[in-house]
């Protein structure tokens, strides 16, 4: 083939394979930038991703995946604290308070090795209700602190040199020590508010109880490896409580362990060793309700098949414990005298009878603005006298308890993005998943009512679904932000499901906004289950 | 002769009323729609109705067993002009071997002519505004969709030719996230008689893709198995040489409420300029489902040892801001 023959086709290859160079642009930081943030409003928690909640007389801390929220006027007013100096960009995973003092604990993600993994970044307490802030590293050990003394025994304990999966999901208090359980670094306290930390040691796996006066052998060893080949999932903890009493609990990936001793001896509970055990033996979280002197723990299914998820709880500090709320992953617990609220994925269960029934609060509306608590997951609960808050990963929802349960007006506290003008509309979280949410699709009418039809397509615009047609919106009803104005923001919801009611595939989808007779708005959504 | 020209406006003019409510079928929601829209300004130009046509630049595309019936190498590479930030861009090249027999009967030497095509479809979508569960912007996000195929097929007599696509499908979807199969297309052409064809085609058996999540959302990462519809296509094309026209139909079925007729019609109005016109995707299961109809144009030009041509085609797109132009080039040598 003669080179002017070759030419066109090289050209146009070339021209072509420009046209294909659409690879995926990967978002620099799935972190908001500081300089991003264009309202830090006063009038919601900054995040929807709501970690944990914690009420103390009129005063509510949130903790959020943008870090601490403040309210001490049940909600109507936030101070974020993220960007601050104290918090900077990092998210809350537990929460603690006691004697005038409120600790936090923080985290953020890592990539490592193509996955992205949680990394402690410390603790932060304040004395003075919030206004000002002292830092403590994430506890790790020096590469050579690998005996530790335990009574009789000096006992090989792994050094948890990394902040990487060493993160505290827990925080308790007892007169003069905090107690932290943070999963790969194990439970730790301190009694210098967290100057120096000392590592606690738990039964390993094979045995059921530790005291110093025992002749022992295993290391203190999360995770096999150079170190030494045994593992011990009773050396993942995540989840640590003090009762009445002082007595301790620690939740782990192998059991719940109790003290009486401050800390020292052990004695665990597990679904094997007991004749009334808990369901499974990885002990995700739990709570000590005072109005009952009950113990309640998330105990998931672990490895063995006879495990199953549920909600353990004992009455008699952990030698019998009965089980309810078969199959559902709970998160959390929050109490209300004697109720007991379960956060879980399908809802906040609750119970005002030691668990024997549970009630969920149905649809969560905001009868202002009209906004609804889409299908999400609950990871906190707190209360206040007749108030009833409800953390979730999409907002948070307040309730005035008027009536019988759950009887009463809810608020939600859902921070958007402003709207910049009246043709603009975005859709968020963006890429989404239908399993587990549902996309929120903004845009302005103006201000006025309007009939809105929003309709899904294709890459080749054929039509997936219509979420709504010709229904009306605008002015107060379904506005996000205040009362009527031009960038108020209306909010709709798909809920990745085609005219059949299938989850769609995976892949991209348009959005198309056809609001009276202006002009159709459209947007892109990337769907991935 | 003005009828050709008369029926592709009477088809674009009929393109409002072909537009009614948009209406739902189920292939909507299943994956692969980039793959479904067509190959090229020829094909998209002619309403897709391209399986039984044998003349002029072929692409496998649309029935495997076209390939032995390409004169000369023909080389394409199409760009489509879509609105939403949509990426549609082919490219393809056809060869029919002339393989020397070892059979001294020079008629079933000349017969028996396999035939190559192999192409890429390449889709995407660009500015898609990553956000996080507040509305907070997390950067733009873009996706790359693409088919690669290749096909054989053969004369087994001069009135059959039976060919074979493999299917390969690649697509990106977001970070970390991406997925691939492997479809076939099985296609037969039959010729009735000196102007008229007869096609079937069966499309994307066993074509799919695997998603596992797991990289991005962790414990709550997922394995999902979505397959593509399969279409079975019957065309039919004739060809009427007095007066330089070729017309086809063609239906093509997928159950699931999508159950297509299609119409496409060139006219070689004078020297080497073809008009086109045709209309897409009339949904005899879903009336309000609706259609696409499409014109058309290709210029060739004779140059030194090969024969450069442009293709062109229009489609007014239902539902989005604009309509589809597909710009192309081609060349024979």
């Amino acid at each position: 083939m003669k080179i002017k023959t070759l030419f066109p086709i090289v050209l146009t290859l070339l021209l072509f394979l420009t046209g294909m160079g659409y690879a995926q642009i990967s978002p620099e930081s799935y972190g908001m930038k500081r300089e991003k943030i264009q309202k830090t409003s006063s009038l919601t928690p900054i995040s929807n991703s709501i970690s944990d909640i914690l009420t103390v007389g009129d005063t509510v801390w949130v903790g959020t995946s943008r870090g601490l929220s403040r309210s001490t006027d049940r909600g109507e007013n936030w101070t974020n604290y993220y960007g601050t100096e104290a918090f900077g960009s990092e998210s809350i995973s537990a929460l603690a308070y006691s004697n005038g003092v409120i600790w936090a604990a923080t985290a953020h993600s890592v990539e490592k090795d193509g996955q992205s993994l949680s990394e402690g970044s410390g603790l932060r307490y304040s004395k003075d209700n919030g206004n000002t802030w002292n830092a403590v590293p994430q506890p790790v050990d020096a590469p050579g602190d690998s005996v530790i003394n335990y009574g009789i025994n000096r006992l090989r304990a792994l050094p948890v040199t990394v902040a990487v999966n060493n993160l505290a999901y827990d925080i308790a208090l007892t007169p003069g020590t905090v107690w932290i359980s943070s999963y790969a670094g194990g439970l730790r306290k301190s009694t210098d508010m967290g100057k120096t930390w000392q590592r606690v040691v738990l039964p390993p796996d094979r045995l059921d109880s530790i005291m110093p006066t025992d002749t022992l052998h295993f290391a203190l060893q999360p995770v096999a490896g150079n170190f030494g080949s045994e593992s011990n999932l009773n050396h993942r903890v995540f989840s640590v409580i003090t009762d009445a009493g002082n007595n301790l609990y620690a939740g782990t990936a192998g059991g719940i362990n109790k003290s009486t001793d401050g800390g020292i001896s052990w004695q665990k509970f597990t679904h094997q060793n007991q004749p009334s055990p808990i369901s499974g033996n990885f002990v995700v979280a739990m709570g000590y309700n005072t109005e009952t002197s009950s113990i309640w723990a998330a105990t998931w299914k672990a490895e063995e098949t006879s495990e199953f998820y549920a909600v353990s709880y004992s009455k008699d500090g952990g030698s019998s414990w009965q089980t309810t709320l078969e199959d559902e992953k709970v998160h959390n617990f929050g109490f209300k005298g004697q109720d007991v609220i379960a956060t879980a994925d399908n809802g906040p269960f609750r119970s005002s009878n030691m668990g024997q029934s549970w009630i969920l609060p149905g649809q969560i509306v905001d009868k202002q603005s009209g906004i609804s608590l889409q299908n999400t997951v609950y990871y906190a609960a707190a209360s206040q006298d007749n108030t009833v808050w409800i953390g979730t990963e999409a907002g948070l929802a307040r309730l005035n308890e008027t009536g019988s349960m759950w009887q009463g007006d809810w608020k939600l506290f859902y921070a958007t993005q402003p709207l910049s003008s009246q043709n603009e509309a975005y859709a968020f979280p963006n890429p989404f998943s239908p399993d587990v949410e549902r996309l929120s699709i903004k845009y302005s009418t103006g201000g006025t009512r309007t009939n809105v039809t929003i309709r899904i397509f294709d890459f080749g615009m054929n039509l997936v679904r219509t979420v709504i047609q010709n229904a009306e919106r605008g002015a107060s009803f379904h506005a996000v932000e205040g009362q009527s104005n031009i960038s108020n923001g209306v909010i709709d919801y798909w809920d990745g499901r085609d005219e059949n009611g299938k989850i769609v595939p995976n892949g991209v989808y348009f959005y198309r906004i056809d609001k009276g007779s202006g002009d159709p708005v459209f947007g892109k959504v990337i769907v991935l289950l | 002769m003005k009828k050709p020209i008369i029926i592709s406006v009477f088809f674009f003019l009929m393109a409002s009323s072909l537009f009614p409510q948009a209406g739902y079928s189920e292939i909507s929601s299943m994956p692969g729609a980039f793959s479904r829209l067509g190959f090229g300004a020829r094909g998209i130009g002619m309403g897709n109705a391209m399986s039984s046509i044998t003349e002029g630049n072929l692409v496998s595309y649309y029935n495997p067993a076209l390939s032995a019936f390409q004169q000369d190498n023909s080389f394409a590479a199409s760009y489509s002009f879509l609105s939403l930030d949509r990426t549609l861009n082919f490219l393809n090249f056809t060869k029919r071997f002339e393989l020397k027999s070892k059979s001294q009967d020079t008629a079933k030497r000349q017969v028996r002519t396999p035939g190559l095509s192999f192409g890429i479809i390449n889709a995407g979508v660009t500015k898609i505004d990553g956000r996080d569960n507040q509305g907070m912007q997390t950067g733009d996000l873009s996706t790359s969709e693409n088919q690669f195929f290749l096909s054989f097929s053969n004369r087994f007599s001069e009135k059959l030719a039976i060919g074979l696509a493999v299917k390969f499908y690649y697509f990106k979807l977001y970070e970390k996230i991406t997925t691939s199969g492997i479809g076939f297309d099985i296609g037969a052409l039959y010729t009735l008689s000196g102007r008229m064809n007869l096609s079937l085609v069966l499309t994307d058996l066993n074509s799919k893709y695997k998603w596992d999540t797991a990289p991005v959302r962790q414990e709550s990462g997922k394995t999902t198995e979505n397959k593509f519809p399969i279409g079975k296509k019957v065309g039919l094309s004739y060809r009427i040489p007095e007066y330089k026209i070729i017309a086809s139909a063609e239906f093509e079925g997928y159950g699931k409420g999508a159950n297509f007729l299609r119409f496409g019609a060139e006219y070689n109005i004078y020297d080497q300029l073809f008009l086109r016109g045709g209309i897409d995707k009339l949904n005899l299961s879903n009336k309000d489902y609706p259609a696409r109809p499409a014109v058309g144009f290709s210029y060739f030009k004779k140059l030194s040892g090969f024969i450069a041509g442009i293709d062109y085609a229009f489609v007014p797109e239902p539902y989005s801001s604009s309509g589809e132009h597909i710009l192309g080039i081609n060349v024979n040598f």
